[in-house]
């Protein structure tokens, strides 16, 4: 990389992740107005976007080619007390817990204390929430049987499709004005709400406008000022672009990344959705400005990547907004989950791969961020160049890219109901979520904690860690004589909680719906605008609730535990193994010996073991997959945790499978860490013996030893593991190519290992900003290492 | 039938061609010093005492290496990994151990693996009878033939048997035109010296044969094993040939007209 962008890069990761009081004072002062009241909670939205855009603090970083920061600086992250109204104590926790803290200084405190707190208490989205949700779902959320995306994030995963690149502010304006135009106040009685809606969108759009006008302003100032006549050139340029984008559609390469990234900027200024924004398929978007220009003449590669490589720079200017409680827990990182899509196919099905994918790879690996993540579709039609490429990325152990299989993530979102060409258009966002770009609204809601829901059963309903009936009686597992017996009664448990989520998620969907929409995000996702609908209302073309799953090699080898050891081979009565349990295996170790050893274990491609696991995902699926919510979304299953397996591991006691109380779960679809004992080509293959198409997701980590890379032939032979895994239906695969004596000196000097970046689950962080359980939980996974 | 093999090793990716399952076959008639799979080297199944830790505690019990197979369950084990061994032209190799210290389990095997289509590669010490060898060999896809020195004294010092048999079967399989990898492993102390090297290389070329020479250098990964199995290594003060060490022995037979490999 060259200097400037070297410096940029620093000063990025220099930056001090801070909180930004700005929007939370803008915001507040908006609504205190008195006419805002009177007006459509749409237009009211609206409007609040355009006055922060009017007002913010801007800032243009010495050097900088792509224009715009959400907050007034890098790392100053916004509030959203629309959302969720921080406490002085969550302040507090901010910005003294020592893992992903934000600094938050006086005067912050002070204008939460004086204007924020008092005016959005029980105004607020997570104050409605809690006030609405019934005390079953409060208990059940208190047990950490599940947790809640949207108490303190607005609903999200959403990824631009090709239509942000292709149109201008003013071309969405003029789409609006003809649906506003189109509206039948005779025959659609939905018509008044669908006009306060478009107008809602139209004033977002105008909010666009300004921001990108002030910044023009601000660029156009520095040039009388600017002594090098080289950079004076560039701020004349930028000033340009600024005037053209995003008003109007780009038409350069340069133009093409800063009208994203104003997009990029709005949604995430309008509210702080879950996975921020993400410009998706980005080798494809790009792919017709770059080789327009590059047959011109008027761009060059070394440009092109120095654009590129600024344009990664804004990610990570961008931490996650700040996260408290639950919520912390269950993703507790300083990453916002924009991911990065290269590869694939055209939505007529054929090779996506081009001169840019590679251009890409090659920013992902000079860059070495952690924001934003990145990731390689691979399709049966693409090259294996491509894998080859990735898996020389993969081999520098940072954890990116992470490899998806395309011809899967189509046959899943076709299974759930889109066209083939909106299938081919989409991928995954977030850690590993599948969705159809730009017309998708595919909302995750939660984490479920499956063996939580095996523990009670166990019980009988009690929860062994404070005793209370938490659950149904589901009858007493002693007196059960088979197995199916015992497994009816967790699909029953199961049940019951599953339609507690449910029932709360459509809850807390009519609450959004209602009380907070996104008109500015509605505008740039199909078919809002034509539906004359909200995101958050079902506007988009799809729309789909997702429940993610944790825990399914814990669930799995339990199972097998309890088949195997009590009914099977009868070596422990149900009794003694309730009391093993209860014990935490303090005074039973031979016992735990014999769980933990000499019992088949998920991840080995060993049948006895892994017929569970297809048992657990069924039970799963069928309690989830097809239900309806109020915005007309369709509830569907993913298996991924983030963090949340450490959270939820610590709401447990011991479990049949031999772990112990309080440790985490296994995580993704991975199995229990240190169990598969068989080499990757057992692990894949006990993966697949469930059916990835019936998921919107499934996350499997591996870890490799930086020895097995020590000859050329590795890169072919894990792409052709990769192959393999893909050809049988598997979603995706991550690697952490480490090794676990490393990660021990890491953690006993995290000075000298500062820039260790490892992979979690679905995206990579900074090895000393992961909590000390983390950190414990990714060293004991299992190494692939062949020699 | 039953044959005692002591691991099947799936995802093995340094030993032939493609993505590969090693079975490992139990019973070897050298004692090379720096053995890197002691646990393999007695025919019969060998007890060892492992410790695992369960909540705290020590447990130990004992472990069999080793476990008596017919050759239908070896196929079974090893067609788990025909995925893999598609999407990269890979297969079974049969090692140990000398396979063909059971020679006719090995030659069962073969001929099953052959029905299933799967590429077969053999890889032998050579210290075998000529007629076993020569029946046994022709049945596999691929011989990975292990060249450890020409000097039968020497050879007889660090491996116990000395080298005349190895080099008859080796010139046995080269005029017989098996599909062949001669693998020599780089020992310090033993073989690393250029005028050895060069000897190899001179011999590999007076045999008439040019192809692909695998150079594995030593590594001492294999010493835990040696205190599980209570014995005694030989070579613990012996390090790992340099970077540049192997460089040089590659050259030695990359000038000599050999497609050279390290590792593999």
């Amino acid at each position: 990389m060259n200097e400037r962008i070297s410096l940029l890069r620093q000063n990025s990761l220099d930056a001090v992740n801070r909180i930004s009081g700005e929007r939370a004072g803008l915001v507040t002062g908006f609504y205190r107005q008195p006419f805002v009241a009177a007006l459509p909670v749409p237009v009211q939205r609206g409007m609040a976007l355009k006055h922060i855009m009017q007002h913010k603090c801007l800032y243009l970083g010495q050097g900088e080619l792509i224009a715009g920061e959400r907050g007034p600086a890098p790392k100053a992250v916004p509030t959203y007390p629309e959302v969720c109204v921080h406490s002085l104590q969550d302040l507090d926790i901010l910005d003294s817990r020592p893992k992903v803290s934000y600094k938050v200084d006086e005067e912050t405190r002070a204008l939460y204390r004086d204007e924020v707190i008092p005016f959005w208490s029980g105004r607020c989205v997570r104050d409605r929430m809690f006030k609405a949700l019934p005390d079953t779902w409060k208990k059940a959320y208190q047990a950490g049987i599940f947790t809640e995306f949207m108490e303190q994030r607005a609903p999200g995963h959403t990824v631009a499709g090709e239509k942000v690149f292709g149109k201008g502010m003013n071309d969405l304006m003029a789409d609006i004005d003809l649906a506003l135009d189109k509206l039948d106040y005779l025959n659609d009685m939905e018509a008044l709400t669908k006009a306060e809606e478009l107008q809602g969108m139209r004033l977002a759009c105008e909010a666009l406008v300004v921001l990108a006008g002030r910044y023009a302003t601000l660029i156009e100032a520095q040039i009388p000022v600017e002594k090098d006549p080289g950079r004076c050139d560039e701020l004349l340029e930028m000033a340009a672009i600024c005037r053209k984008v995003p008003a109007n559609a780009p038409e350069t390469f340069h133009e093409a990344l800063q009208h994203y990234w104003f997009i990029h900027l709005g949604v995430i200024t309008e509210l702080n959705p879950w996975d921020s924004f993400n410009p998706g398929r980005l080798d494809q978007h790009l792919w017709p400005f770059y080789s327009r220009e590059m047959a011109a003449g008027t761009l060059t590669r070394e440009k092109a990547i120095e654009l590129l490589q600024a344009f990664w720079i804004k990610f990570n200017n961008h931490p996650a907004p700040p996260k408290v409680g639950v919520t912390a827990q269950e993703s507790n990182t300083y990453t916002d989950f924009c991911l990065i899509n290269v590869g694939g196919v055209k939505a007529d099905g054929s090779d996506a791969v081009n001169e840019l994918s590679y251009l890409i790879l090659d920013v992902i690996e000079e860059m070495r961020l952690l924001q934003p993540s990145s990731m390689v579709q691979l399709s049966k039609k693409n090259p294996d160049a491509l894998i080859h490429r990735a898996i020389r990325i993969i081999r520098t152990g940072f954890g990116q890219p992470s490899v998806f299989n395309t011809d899967a993530i189509v046959q899943e979102l076709m299974r759930q109901g889109k066209t083939p060409e909106d299938a081919r258009r989409g991928g995954a966002s977030g850690c590993v979520e599948a969705g159809a770009f730009g017309t998708e609204a595919y909302i995750l809601t939660g984490y479920f904690n499956l063996p939580k829901i095996l523990e009670l059963t166990l019980n009988n309903g009690k929860d062994p860690l404070n005793g209370k009936q938490t659950g149904p009686q589901t009858g007493d597992p002693a007196l059960f004589s088979a197995y199916d017996e015992f497994l009816k009664a967790f699909r029953k448990m199961l049940q019951h909680f599953v339609d507690i989520k449910i029932a709360g998620s459509n809850l807390i969907e009519k609450i959004w719906a209602i009380h907070m929409p996104v008109p500015f995000l509605s505008s740039i996702i199909d078919d809002c605008i034509a539906n004359g609908r909200d995101y958050n209302a079902g506007g988009a073309r799809y729309n789909t609730s997702y429940i993610q799953g944790v825990g399914l090699g814990t669930m799995t080898d339990c199972l097998t535990a309890i088949h195997e050891q009590v009914f099977w081979r009868k070596r422990y009565s149900m009794a003694t193994l309730l009391k093993m349990l209860a014990a935490n295996f303090e005074g039973y170790e031979d016992e735990l010996a014999v769980l933990l050893y000499e019992t088949p274990k998920y991840g080995n491609d060993d049948d006895l073991a892994d017929v569970h696991a297809k048992e657990v995902f069924e039970a799963y699926f069928e309690a989830i997959d097809g239900r309806k919510s109020p915005r007309g979304a369709t509830y569907r299953v993913e298996m991924l945790p983030t963090t949340c397996h450490v959270y939820f591991g610590s709401k447990i006691k011991a479990l049949p499978d031999g772990r112990l109380a309080g440790k985490p779960l296994s995580e993704g679809i991975s199995p229990v860490q240190g169990a598969d004992r068989k080499g990757p080509t057992a692990v894949i293959k006990s993966a697949v013996k469930f059916d990835h198409i019936k998921t919107g997701g499934t996350l499997l980590n591996q870890k490799f030893s930086p020895d097995f890379f020590r000859d050329e032939t590795a890169i072919v032979k894990l792409g052709q593991l990769v192959r393999a895994y893909f050809r049988m239906d598997g979603h995706h695969i991550q690697f952490n190519v480490v090794s676990a004596d490393t990660l021990r000196k890491a953690r006993q000097h995290p000075e000298v290992f500062s820039n260790l970046i490892v992979r979690v689950a679905g995206y990579s962080d900074y090895f000393n900003d992961l909590t000390p359980e983390l950190q414990e939980e990714i060293i004991c996974r299992t190494e692939q290492e062949q020699l | 039938m039953k044959g005692c093999v002591f691991d099947i090793r799936h995802y093995s990716v340094h030993d032939g061609p493609g993505i590969r399952t090693s079975v490992f076959l139990k019973g070897c008639p050298l004692r090379c010093r720096w053995c890197h799979n002691p646990e393999g080297l007695e025919p019969e199944p060998v007890q060892v005492c492992r410790e695992r830790q369960a909540g705290g505690k020590t447990i130990r019990n004992t472990e069999t290496i080793g476990k008596s197979m017919t050759p239908d369950e070896v196929v079974k084990e090893v067609l788990k990994s025909r995925i893999f061994f598609e999407e990269s032209e890979g297969g079974v190799t049969f090692t140990g151990g000398e396979p063909l210290m059971q020679p006719e389990f090995t030659e069962a095997c073969l001929l099953l693996m052959k029905q299933e289509h799967i590429h077969t590669a053999l890889d032998t010490c050579g210290y075998v009878s000529p007629d076993n060898f020569i029946r046994i060999a022709a049945r596999a896809d691929l011989i990975l033939f292990d060249l450890k020195h020409c000097d039968s004294g020497i050879h007889q010092q660090f491996t116990g048997v000395p080298a005349g048999l190895v080099l008859t079967n080796l010139r046995a399989s080269i005029e017989a035109g098996f599909p062949l990898i001669v693998r020599i492993p780089l020992i310090p102390v033993f073989n690393l010296s250029t005028d050895t090297l060069i000897s190899m290389a001179g011999y590999l070329r007076e045999t008439g044969w040019s192809g692909r020479v695998n150079l594995l250098p030593y590594h001492h990964i294999a010493i835990h094993k040696y205190e599980k199995l209570g014995m005694d290594y030989g070579m613990k003060n012996i390090r790992p040939p340099s970077a540049a060490e192997v460089e040089q022995a590659a050259k030695i037979f990359r000038e000599r007209g050999f497609v050279v490999n390290i590792g593999g």
